[in-house]
C-alpha cells in the first residue's frame, strides 16, 4: 500500500467514515502527508447522520484534512425509482463531482475504499468509479475486509469494529421510490434500536408501512427471548406501523436477494 | 409459493401462525402466545419451511408478540 500510494504522490479520497476509508485515509495521510490528501465526504439524506459524525471524529483525531460537498442524486429520476443498479446513479453523481475537485487541487488520483471482498458483490456502483477513473488500492491489492479491520485496529483506528453502513437506500426495495421520509424513517429506526444498546450489524428494512429489522445473531437471540415491547415501540415512533423481526437474523445485500438480484 | 400452504405446514409443526406473503417475504403472525421462536432448532426449521415454499425472507411480526423466553412455549413437533 505504501509504494502503491508514493508512486502517485498526492490522492483525494471518497471518504464515508467507513471502516475502509477511514483506513485508506489515515495510511494515506502517514504515507504522502498531509499536504498532499483530501478526504471528500459527500453527503446527502443517504448519508446517515451516525456516519458523518464518525467520519469527522477519525479526519480529527488522525489529521485528515476534509471537504464536504453536497450530492444530488436524489434530483436524478433514475436514481429515485430504486432500479437494481441505483448505485451506478448515486456513484456516478458522486465521482461526478469529486473527480473535478481532486484536478483543480492538483491531486494525482482519485481513490476509493472499495476492498476484495467487495468485488464479490452486487455493485453496480463500481463501473460508475471506473468510468471517472477512481482507483481503489485495497481491493487492487487483495485487502479483505477482515485485513482492514486488523490493520486498523493495530493502527488505533476506531473505526476497526464497526458495523458496515451502507447508505440508507439499501433498505428500500429496489422499485420502490427512494424518498427523503423514508430514508428518515429507516434512520430515526435505526438510531432508536442503538439507543436500546442493539450492538453489531443491524439494518431496518423498509417494506412500506412494515419495517423488518434484521439484527446479528446475538441479539436476535436476546430479543426474541425478551420482551420485545421496547423494541417494537422504537421501530414504531419512528414512523412504521408494524413491525417485524427477521427470523434469519442480518444478511448483507439481503435485498438483492428478495428483489432476485443475487441468490438466496 | 403460498401463505397457505406454509400456515399449514407451520400448524403441523406445531407453530400455528397466518402468513402474509410480500412478494418473497413471509410475515408471521402467531395464533397462540409463547410460540418458541427463541429457540434456535425452532427457528431454523421455520426459517426452513419458509424456503421450501418459495421465500427468501421470513420475519415475525410483532404485533402482539410475546416472545419472553422463560413463557410456556408451544410444543413444537419433534421438539
Amino acid at each position: 500500500m505504501v509504494a502503491w500510494l508514493k508512486e502517485f504522490g498526492s490522492a483525494a479520497v471518497g471518504f464515508s467514515g467507513g471502516v475502509d476509508s477511514a483506513y485508506l485515509a489515515c495510511v494515506a495521510i502517514d504515507v504522502l502527508g498531509i499536504e498532499s490528501v483530501l478526504a471528500i465526504i459527500g453527503r446527502s439524506a443517504s448519508y446517515p447522520a451516525e456516519q458523518w459524525a464518525t467520519a469527522r471524529a477519525v479526519a480529527d483525531r488522525f489529521g485528515v484534512p476534509v471537504l464536504e460537498v453536497d450530492t444530488e442524486e436524489m434530483l436524478d429520476p433514475r436514481y429515485v425509482a430504486n432500479p437494481t443498479n441505483r448505485c451506478y446513479f448515486c456513484k456516478t453523481e458522486l465521482w461526478s463531482r469529486l473527480a473535478p475537485i481532486a484536478q483543480a487541487r492538483g491531486l494525482a488520483i482519485l481513490v476509493d475504499g472499495t476492498n476484495s471482498d467487495d468485488l464479490a458483490d452486487h455493485r453496480p456502483g463500481a463501473a460508475a468509479a471506473r468510468e471517472h477513473g477512481v482507483r481503489s488500492p485495497l481491493a487492487e491489492l487483495g485487502f479483505t475486509k477482515a485485513d482492514i479491520r486488523a490493520l486498523s485496529h493495530e493502527r488505533g483506528i476506531p473505526t476497526w469494529s464497526q458495523p458496515s453502513s451502507p447508505c440508507l437506500s439499501s433498505r428500500i426495495p429496489y422499485g420502490t421510490a427512494v424518498t427523503p421520509d423514508r430514508l428518515a424513517r429507516v434512520e430515526a429506526a435505526e438510531r432508536a434500536l442503538r439507543a436500546l444498546g442493539i450492538a453489531g450489524d443491524l439494518r431496518v428494512r423498509h417494506h412500506g408501512e412494515l419495517a423488518r429489522v434484521e439484527l446479528a445473531p446475538g441479539e436476535l437471540e436476546r430479543w426474541l427471548g425478551a420482551d420485545v415491547t421496547s423494541l417494537r415501540e422504537a421501530v414504531r415512533e419512528a414512523g412504521y406501523a408494524r413491525v417485524a423481526l427477521d427470523l434469519r437474523g442480518f444478511r448483507s445485500g439481503s435485498l438483492n436477494i428478495l428483489g432476485g438480484v443475487t441468490a438466496a | 409459493m403460498t401463505a397457505a400452504t406454509l400456515e399449514s405446514a407451520l400448524a403441523s409443526l406445531g407453530v400455528p401462525c397466518v402468513v402474509e406473503a410480500e412478494q418473497r417475504l413471509a410475515i408471521l403472525r402467531p395464533t397462540v402466545q409463547g410460540s418458541s421462536f427463541a429457540k434456535p432448532a425452532v427457528r431454523a426449521r421455520i426459517v426452513a419451511l419458509a424456503l421450501e415454499h418459495g421465500f427468501t425472507h421470513v420475519a415475525l411480526d410483532l404485533a402482539d408478540v410475546q416472545t419472553t423466553g422463560e413463557r410456556a412455549g408451544a410444543v413444537v413437533s419433534g421438539d
